[in-house]
């Protein structure tokens, strides 16, 4: 049951990104932001495992799924299916590294780490957009 | 022992932070330019000065070249020996100098190494320094700056106005102007031969070229109004053109060649009538010769005047293409207005050649005698019955002799010119009018025609007006049928007798095809094949109501309806058979105010954004799509016309949706632009609201869920949590830091991929991480596959005619723009290119087998109309490989 609800929080996460995005559209920031209180939530109230991959893994797989689902609508616009897998790609490693960063912070549970840990993470997340950007 | 180790750190400190003088002392000094004292005072170990030691002074210059070779230094007083050195000329440096005294036997040398060094500066020397840097403007460095920075704003301005706009420097303008000095230089020693050569030029002079001016194709007229020194514009031009054409839409080559038709007829039988006039008048004089001279004449000089006359009568087997015979010309008038008008001068012309021939053979048989006479008598009389019917050119239209007969028939081609003018004027100025002006006018023109209709059985179409005086469409209808009268006289006027004439027209009402068919012969019953196609938009459903004898069946190979039917009419007799069709051609006043409010509201969200430039454009290109789909519909006063502005507006609502599509395409890209989901903009509002209840639903379902887990299974203390986690051991170190370097080089590879593979070949800018959609969001154009209209074809007694030109259907033009289908053996996408090159810009790619619309071709390469935004840039054509593509 908590796989599931870690799962289906993953899944909604992107949800609540659109909201917070329309009022500041940093997506790097916000998305690491909601994926940090996600994370920490979860970490303190769910059992969720032993496996901090096995989370982010999770995690990481639920936010892409929900994204490519947006996304889907330019890949059919654009003719280009091979975009879908190299995306699925790109973006499910990224996300499953900046969760597996917020995770190792949040575990410390020193404030000192979870700064560094979502700095980080969104560092990454910012060097992903702009680089793929160019 | 803590207490040395301070003691010991603080003297290790003390030592390395002092100065330089702490260590000893430093050499002497002497400035550069001046003179250097070098000694040393000696005393004995009772510090008694010794007096008569001999010291001698050696040194090196800073190169290490000796510099003072054993000079002596002698004593000066109290034990002070010293050598005076003067620095003047001498370079800044150390110089390593000893002193070296012998006393009692004793040698004592002592290191007098001196430095000459830069004078030390003085307040008084910097002060003077500083007024003398300062100069006389008595300017310190900051103000120096200043007024360097404020010089060099000004000398910038200045380079920058010099360089204007064209931002040159001097020597790019210097080389500028050296080319249009070379310029001017060649063009001013041609100038001197300019006009000879012009004018001696063989093929190009001046005539030849006001007239290759004049021919060229692509020349426009400079207006109606050419003394008012406008030039016209295209739309100007067209809607001259329109105007022009007038009602019947017909250019002027069809109108003129229509009117010479006729004219070219009447002329042709008037050469003819004046050449058998003459013809006759000379074979007259000949025969009254003979008859004359009959008494003086011999057999041989009757004959021979006979044969001339023979000869101009001609044979009755002449045609009127066989020669230029009485006969033959008599033939033309018969095969022109048939036997009625011109059978009698035929008959006395062959009672003419009978009366020849019976002299003849009088002449051979019994010489001069009595019956011979007596056939020479009836050969003038009857010549003369012949030029009587003839008449003179001088005759009347009511005189009945052909020449008054070519005077009615030409008063009769003015009579019905004037009144074809007339209607289409009145169609023209359909609006000005009220409906008891035109019923006059009508009547008017009506009474006109009726005086010179020369067609049976139409007294439906002349009598209409009398029974439509305030029903415009009735009226409009009588003007339609009244011009297709007049036409079918002209052509009746024009072509050869007793030919059956079919004539089409459209009426109003829903949108009727009639057609007149008629039987002009007097005594022949003739079958008329009729066959036409109706326009391509009319369906089997939208057939209203079609006449006896008329069959529509669907023609595949046309793609359009054909109406056909045979008809047996008598002599004189005339039909007119119709097909009523639903009105189709009409594009509705609620689809225009509704693709305006579609181009407003997508417009509304542009305001403000970058794409407000486009978005004008876009909006303002529809806004005239639209209001001249409205124009021309409104200025259609016709059937005809109407089709026509029907076919021009779909055109124009094609390209209307295209821009719709544009709008949409930069709105959603603005939305795209601003959120992670904006693309969510463009897609269907059903999508929108869908994503709403999903969302509602996820987050009811997470909150129940959450709210069971935390009341079925006990919540694990927070340290029992973090513990499963931050138990590390090495091998889940190791694994998560391996997990870490599979992710990294898996982004790695994933953005080299997407880099070479989908953005360095088309340019997609992506930001997927952020979810973040791409700018440009290429959409196929739509595409209309419009099937050309067949030609509309008559059939006439079995021989298949053109009604139309190739290009009309019952006076409605079926051109239509050229199809390239895409396609491609190997490939499934194909690159449109911003130029025909192959290292132009992709600006969006297509699937095989979409249908674009060629616009223009250049090599290789075809332009299609496409839309699609790159880069901010609304692109509404392209570029493809002419390889790539069939029907091109």
């Amino acid at each position: 049951m908590e796989g599931a609800l870690i799962f289906i929080s993953g899944l909604f996460l992107p949800m609540f990104c659109y909201l917070a995005e329309q009022v500041v559209p940093k997506p790097e920031v916000v998305e690491e932001i909601f994926k940090f209180i996600l994370v920490y939530f979860l970490v303190k109230f769910i059992d969720h495992g032993k496996s901090r991959i096995g989370l982010a893994l999770k995690l990481g797989a639920s936010f892409v799924i929900t994204e490519t689902l947006f996304y889907f609508v330019n890949f059919y616009l654009l003719g280009r299916p091979e975009i879908v897998v190299i995306r699925i790609l790109v973006t499910l490693s990224l996300h499953v590294l900046t969760y597996l960063i917020l995770i190792n912070g949040i575990i410390s549970r020193k404030t000192i780490y979870y700064l560094i840990s979502l700095s980080f993470a969104i560092v990454c997340h910012f060097l992903f957009n702009y680089f793929l950007r160019g | 022992m803590f207490k040395r180790a301070v003691f010991a750190l603080f003297l290790l400190l003390f030592a390395v932070l002092s100065p330089a003088q702490v260590w000893g002392s430093s050499y002497q000094k002497c400035a550069v330019n001046s003179s250097c004292v070098l000694g040393e005072f000696l005393y004995d170990d009772s510090y008694v000065p010794i007096t008569n030691a001999v010291c001698t002074i050696n040194g090196r210059d800073p190169d290490n070249a000796v510099f003072l070779n054993n000079q002596n230094a002698p004593h000066v007083n109290d034990g002070w020996y010293a050598k005076t050195v003067s620095t003047t000329g001498l370079s800044v440096g150390i110089y390593p100098t000893k002193l070296c005294c012998v006393t009692g036997g004793q040698t004592l040398c002592i290191d007098k190494t001196f430095s000459i060094d830069e004078p030390d500066l003085t307040q008084s020397s910097v002060d003077n320094a500083v007024t003398s840097i300062k100069g006389g403007a008595n300017l310190d460095i900051t103000q120096v700056a200043t007024s360097v920075a404020m010089v060099q704003t000004s000398v910038n301005n200045a380079v920058t106005s010099i360089k204007g706009a064209s931002n040159k420097d001097l020597s790019e303008v210097s080389t500028d102007v050296g080319g249009v000095k070379t310029t001017v230089d060649s063009i001013s020693s041609a100038m001197g031969t300019l006009v000879a050569d012009i004018w001696s030029n063989s093929t190009n002079s001046f005539n030849t070229l006001v007239n290759s001016i004049w021919t060229n194709p692509t020349r426009e007229l400079t207006s109606a109004n050419i003394t008012g020194g406008q030039i016209a514009t295209a739309s100007g031009v067209a809607s001259a053109v329109t105007s022009i054409k007038g009602a019947s839409n017909k250019d002027l080559s069809e109108v003129s060649g229509q009117v010479a038709g006729v004219q070219t007829s009447v002329d042709s039988m008037s050469v003819v009538v004046n050449n058998l006039s003459l013809q006759v008048s000379t074979v007259s004089a000949k025969a009254d010769t003979l008859l004359g001279k009959w008494g003086t004449y011999s057999i041989a000089d009757i004959v021979s005047g006979l044969s001339t006359i023979t000869n101009n009568i001609g044979n009755i087997g002449d045609t009127c293409l066989s020669g230029n015979t009485i006969m033959a010309r008599s033939q033309c008038l018969i095969d022109k207005w048939g036997s009625q008008t011109a059978g009698s001068v035929y008959s006395a012309a062959v009672n003419a050649q009978s009366a020849a021939e019976s002299l003849r053979t009088e002449l051979d048989y019994n010489g001069k005698s009595t019956t011979a006479y007596q056939d020479i008598q009836t050969l003038n009389t009857n010549l003369n019955l012949v030029s009587g019917l003839l008449g003179s050119s001088s005759d009347s239209a009511l005189t009945a002799t052909i020449f008054g007969r070519i005077k009615k028939v030409e008063d009769n081609v003015e009579s019905l010119n004037t009144s074809g003018t007339g209607l289409t004027n009145l169609l023209a100025k359909w609006g000005d009018y009220s409906a008891a002006d035109i019923f006059d006018k009508v009547k008017d023109l009506s009474s006109q025609i009726s005086a010179v209709n020369t067609v049976d059985n139409v007294s439906a179409i002349l009598n209409k007006v009398d029974t439509s005086a305030n029903d415009l469409e009735q009226l409009k209808n009588t003007v339609l049928s009244l011009k297709a009268l007049v036409s079918v006289n002209q052509q009746l006027l024009e072509k050869t007798a007793n030919k059956p004439i079919v004539q089409s027209w459209l009426e109003e009402g829903s949108i009727i095809f009639k057609n007149l068919i008629t039987n002009p012969s007097t005594t022949t019953r003739q079958s008329v094949s009729l066959k036409f196609y109706l326009p391509r938009e009319a369906t089997q459903k939208d057939i209203m109501v079609v006449d006896p004898g008329l069959s529509v069946v669907y023609d595949p190979s046309q793609d359009a309806l054909e109406v056909s039917g045979e008809f047996d009419l008598d002599p004189k007799e005339t039909k007119i058979v119709s097909v009523e069709v639903t009105d189709v051609w009409k594009i509705e006043d609620s689809e225009i105010n509704a693709l305006k409010n579609q181009e407003t509201e997508l417009f509304e969200p542009l305001k403000g954004t970058a794409y407000f430039a486009q978005g004008t454009t876009l909006k303002s290109d529809i806004e005239v799509s639209l209001e001249k789909i409205s124009r021309l519909q409104r200025d259609a006063k016709t059937p005809e016309a109407r089709i026509l502005a029907y076919r021009e507006g779909e055109a124009e609502l094609t390209k209307v949706n295209g821009e719709i599509n544009d709008l949409k395409t930069l709105v959603t890209s603005l939305s795209s632009n601003k959120s992670m989901f904006g693309f969510v903009g463009g897609s269907q509002l059903l999508s929108v609201w869908g994503m709403v209840m999903v969302m509602v639903a996820g987050f009811v379902f997470l909150g129940l869920l959450i709210k069971k887990v935390s009341s079925t299974k006990e919540k694990p203390t927070e340290m029992a949590v973090f513990d499963k986690l931050t138990v590390a051991t090495s091998k889940k170190l190791s694994a998560e830091i391996l997990a870490v370097v599979v992710l990294l080089v898996v982004m790695a590879v994933g953005m080299v991929g997407y880099y070479f593979l989908i953005r360095k070949d088309d340019g997609i800018s992506d930001k997927a991480g952020s979810l973040v959609v791409p700018t440009e969001t290429p959409i196929p154009s739509p595409t209309a596959t419009i099937i050309p209209t067949p030609t509309p074809t008559i059939m006439v007694e079995q021989k298949e005619i053109n009604l139309n030109s190739p290009k009309q259907v019952l006076g409605i033009s079926t051109d239509e723009p050229t199809k390239s289908v895409v396609t491609a053996s190997e490939i499934t996408i194909i690159n449109v290119r911003s130029k025909p090159s192959l290292t132009a810009s992709i600006i969006m790619k297509v699937k095989v087998g979409v249908v674009l619309q060629k616009v223009s071709e250049r090599g290789d390469w075809i332009e299609v109309k496409i839309s699609a935004l790159k880069e901010g840039i609304l692109y509404k054509t392209g570029w493809i490989n002419k390889s790539l593509l069939i029907g091109s």
